[in-house]
């Protein structure tokens, strides 16, 4: 993980970059990559909050259990009021329940943004770079985490929540304990690494976004899974 | 790039604050002013959506007045574990949705940046500490008969001894005042060209 400032080496990391507007300009900003990615996620979710960190990655979530609910008004008008009324909530929810801490603001400011961003060609890989750009607008700021945060982990958050994710990326449970110095990330890696998705961990964990490593755990937790009950079907026949 | 103020009977070199300086004051502000910014934003939504009041005056007859908290609590009755109905794909409701949250961003950085001349009175004694700190005596440059082009302030006793004699209110002024220079209107844009 980066410390705050601090520059980046470029060509380090190969995710892709998406398009997006921060502060009337037109941006670039690269989707991290799953090594942080799942490093930073817990932190995130915790101190936003589940409710707004799924409102900051995939609004249209949030949007269609809203008009789900209002649905059930009887009239046009109740219905309206009901989506105002929910919409109103929400908001208020996630913002009395966000715990903000200055670490983890600049840690996600540090690793999300700076040095994953261009503006007109011109990359942010710094504090200063980021000042020249957009100067002191606070909103310019809190929108870049806020994209960054949609483009990493909006498809993740909008599959599964994050605690149905966590115990594929989090620690094992079948109490063996983990080599040291190996994290679940890492373990899964060399997995794929070994069946040949990869030619090392290390390309997965520097090229692959957490989206297509997500999916390639999914697949091979899916077929481990299938393999346990195939032999527990073949051994109740025999 | 420095800014001048005249305040506490001399001219000060402001210089804005750093991004880390900036984070800061807003996690401080989030902190303090947490559920106010909540509830200010959810009052705003009523104002972004006024043909929903004409709704409800066609529901509730002749009311003119908007009872957010009543219809809010009209909705706790329901029921929350029927999700029978399945998601709504309506693009209309997406848009109105996006241009929400797009309105609310707006919102809450424009109610964070009001509160910050008037924040004094809703922080603790550490924040103000910190407050004066980052913002007055690393960013202030005071014009004096030894410095005429400003050097930085050295430390609490210096600045003690520049106000020393104005009344009490002339240190929030000059917070506030070199504040304005980071946040003030106008002062937020780059010094580049425009994307």
């Amino acid at each position: 993980m980066r410390g705050r400032g601090e520059r980046v080496r470029r060509g380090r990391y190969t995710q892709p970059w998406e398009r997006v507007e921060i502060g009337g300009k037109h941006c670039h900003l690269q989707i991290l990559h799953p090594e942080a990615a799942f490093e930073l996620e817990p932190r995130i979710v915790g101190a936003a909050g589940d409710t707004l960190a799924l409102a900051i990655a995939a609004p249209h979530t949030i949007a269609e259990g809203i008009v789900e609910r209002a649905s059930r008004g009887e009239t046009e008008a109740e219905q309206e009021i009901l989506r105002l009324a929910l919409i109103a909530r929400t908001i208020t929810a996630c913002l009395a329940a966000m715990r903000l801490d200055l670490e983890l603001v600049l840690e996600v400011f540090g690793t999300l943004v700076l040095g994953r961003m261009s503006v007109n060609g011109r990359e942010i890989d710094d504090m200063a770079d980021w000042s020249r750009a957009f100067g002191s607008s606070p909103r310019a700021r809190w929108t870049a985490i806020g994209q960054a945060i949609r483009l990493t982990y909006g498809p993740l958050w909008t599959r599964s929540p994050y605690d149905l994710r966590a115990h594929l990326t989090g620690p094992r449970r079948d109490d063996v304990p983990m080599p040291p110095g190996v994290t679940p990330v890492g373990m899964w890696c060399d997995q794929l690494a070994a069946q040949g998705r990869a030619t090392s961990a290390r390309e997965i964990l520097t090229s692959w976004t957490p989206v297509e490593l997500i999916d390639a755990v999914e697949a091979l937790a899916y077929t481990a899974e299938r393999e346990r009950r195939a032999q527990l079907a073949a051994r109740s026949e025999s | 790039m420095t800014t001048e103020i005249i305040t506490a009977g001399r001219t000060w070199h402001v210089t804005p604050l750093g991004v880390e300086a900036q984070f800061e004051i807003e996690v401080m502000i989030a902190r303090v002013f947490g559920a106010a910014v909540a509830y200010g934003a959810a009052a705003a939504v009523e104002g972004l959506v006024p043909a929903l009041l004409v709704a409800l005056r066609k529901l509730t007859g002749e009311g003119d007045s908007f009872d957010l908290a009543g219809l809010m609590q009209l909705w706790e009755g329901g029921d929350e574990d029927d999700d029978s109905t399945g998601f709504s794909r309506d693009p209309r409701v997406r848009d109105a949705w996006e241009t929400m949250l797009g309105a609310l961003a707006e919102t809450a950085g424009d109610i964070v940046v009001r509160a910050l001349p008037t924040i004094t009175d809703r922080l603790d004694l550490d924040d103000v500490r910190r407050l004066f700190e980052l913002v007055v005596i690393r960013g202030c440059c005071p014009e004096t008969e030894s410095h005429p082009q400003g050097a930085r302030l050295a430390d609490w006793a210096a600045a003690g001894r520049l106000l020393a004699g104005h009344p009490p209110a002339a240190k929030w002024e000059l917070l506030a005042a070199a504040l304005a220079v980071t946040y003030g209107p106008g002062q937020s844009q780059a010094d580049e060209g425009e994307g």
